[in-house]
C-alpha cells in the first residue's frame, strides 16, 4: 500500500475514532439525564441531530488537532472546551433537560464541573507531558555517558 | 497508540453505542378510558418540545378514530393542583381526529384530558357527552433537578467529557512515544 493510502487510512481511522467517542459520550449523557429529568429515552430524532453534530465536530476536530506548534495545553483546552460548548448546547437547544430558568441547580452543577474538570485534565497532562519528558532527557543523558565512556 | 488497539477501542465504543440506543423502543402510552359511549380507537398521544421566546413549551400531539361520526367540541387540559385550560373549541367530524396543542411545560402529574363531543346522529338533540382521558406522567413528567441529582448528573456528564478528551487528544498524537510508535 503506497505511502498516501497509509496516510488517508489513518485519517480515516483517526476520524471515526473521533466521531464514535464523540457520538458515545453524547448519546450516554443525555440518554442518562433524560431518563431521569423525562422518565423516557432521547428521541431518534434527538440521536439523528446529535450524530450530525458528532460528525462536524470529528471533522472539526480532525483539521484543529493537525495544526502544528500547538502545545499540548492548548490541544486540551481546545477539546476540552469544544466537547462541553457542544454539550451544554445539545442539552439546551436540542434534549431540554438545561434550562436557566426552571432547571437551574442542573445546568449550573453541570457548568461547575466542567470548569473543575478542565482544571483537572490540564493538570494531568502538563504532569504526564513533564514526566515523559524527564523520561526522554535521562535516556539520552544515559546514551550520551555510554558514549563518552 | 497501535492500530489494534484503536480497531479495538473503536469496537468497544459501538459496542456502547449500540447497547445505549438499544433501548430505543416505542413504549406503548396507557390511556384510562372512562367513558363508554363512543370508543376512542387507536389513540396515540405524544410530547415534543419546543423554546418560544426562551421559554419551553409541550406540544401535545393527539390522535384518535371514532367508529361514529362525533363533533368535538371542546378539549380541556388539567393537572392536579393547577386550573384547568381550555385548549380547543375546534370541531372535527371527519372520523378522524388530529390535534395539535400547546402547553407549558415543567408541570408535574398525570395530565387529565376532558374531551366534550356530540354524536352526529344526536344533533338537534340537545345531548353532549364526555370522554375523560388519562394520560399518565411518564411521557409528561418534569422534574425540577435538585441538588444532589445535579451534582451527580454534572458529575458523569464531566467524566464523560474528560474521557472523552483523553481519547481524542491520545489518538491524534503523531510523532515518536517509543515504543507504541508504528
Amino acid at each position: 500500500m503506497d505511502k498516501e493510502k497509509k496516510l488517508f487510512v489513518k485519517h480515516l481511522t483517526n476520524f471515526l475514532v473521533m466521531f464514535v467517542t464523540i457520538f458515545t459520550l453524547m448519546t450516554i449523557i443525555f440518554a442518562t439525564i433524560n431518563e431521569y429529568v423525562y422518565k423516557d429515552f432521547i428521541s431518534s430524532i434527538d440521536l439523528l441531530i446529535i450524530g450530525g453534530v458528532s460528525l462536524i465536530v470529528s471533522i472539526l476536530l480532525l483539521l484543529l488537532l493537525r495544526i502544528n506548534n500547538i502545545s499540548i495545553v492548548l490541544q486540551v483546552i481546545m477539546v476540552y472546551t469544544i466537547l462541553a460548548l457542544v454539550v451544554l448546547l445539545i442539552g439546551y437547544f436540542v434534549v431540554f433537560v438545561y434550562d436557566v430558568t426552571h432547571n437551574y441547580k442542573l445546568f449550573v452543577a453541570t457548568t461547575i464541573f466542567l470548569v473543575l474538570g478542565l482544571i483537572f485534565i490540564i493538570i494531568f497532562f502538563v504532569i504526564r507531558s513533564k514526566m515523559i519528558d524527564r523520561s526522554l532527557n535521562n535516556n539520552l543523558k544515559h546514551f550520551k555517558e555510554r558514549d563518552r565512556k | 497508540m497501535k492500530k489494534g488497539h484503536k480497531i479495538w477501542l473503536l469496537l468497544v465504543i459501538i459496542l456502547i453505542t449500540i447497547l445505549s440506543i438499544a433501548r430505543t423502543s416505542v413504549s406503548a402510552t396507557t390511556i384510562d378510558d372512562v367513558d363508554n359511549d363512543v370508543k376512542f380507537e387507536n389513540f396515540e398521544f405524544s410530547v415534543s418540545k419546543k423554546r418560544v421566546k426562551g421559554e419551553l413549551k409541550v406540544i401535545l400531539h393527539l390522535y384518535w378514530e371514532t367508529d361514529q361520526k362525533i363533533i368535538v367540541n371542546k378539549i380541556s387540559a388539567k393537572i392536579p393542583g393547577k386550573d384547568q385550560v381550555t385548549l380547543t373549541t375546534e370541531s372535527n367530524d371527519e372520523g378522524t381526529y388530529n390535534f395539535d396543542y400547546q402547553l407549558e411545560n415543567w408541570q408535574v402529574g398525570m395530565l387529565e384530558l376532558i374531551i366534550d363531543y356530540q354524536i352526529e346522529e344526536e344533533i338537534g338533540l340537545d345531548t353532549s357527552h364526555q370522554k375523560v382521558l388519562y394520560i399518565p406522567a411518564g411521557k409528561w413528567l418534569k422534574e425540577e433537578v435538585g441538588w444532589g441529582i445535579s451534582v451527580v448528573l454534572g458529575l458523569l456528564t464531566t467524566i464523560c467529557v474528560v474521557i472523552g478528551t483523553f481519547v481524542i487528544i491520545e489518538n491524534s498524537k503523531k510523532g515518536y512515544v517509543g515504543k507504541d510508535n508504528e
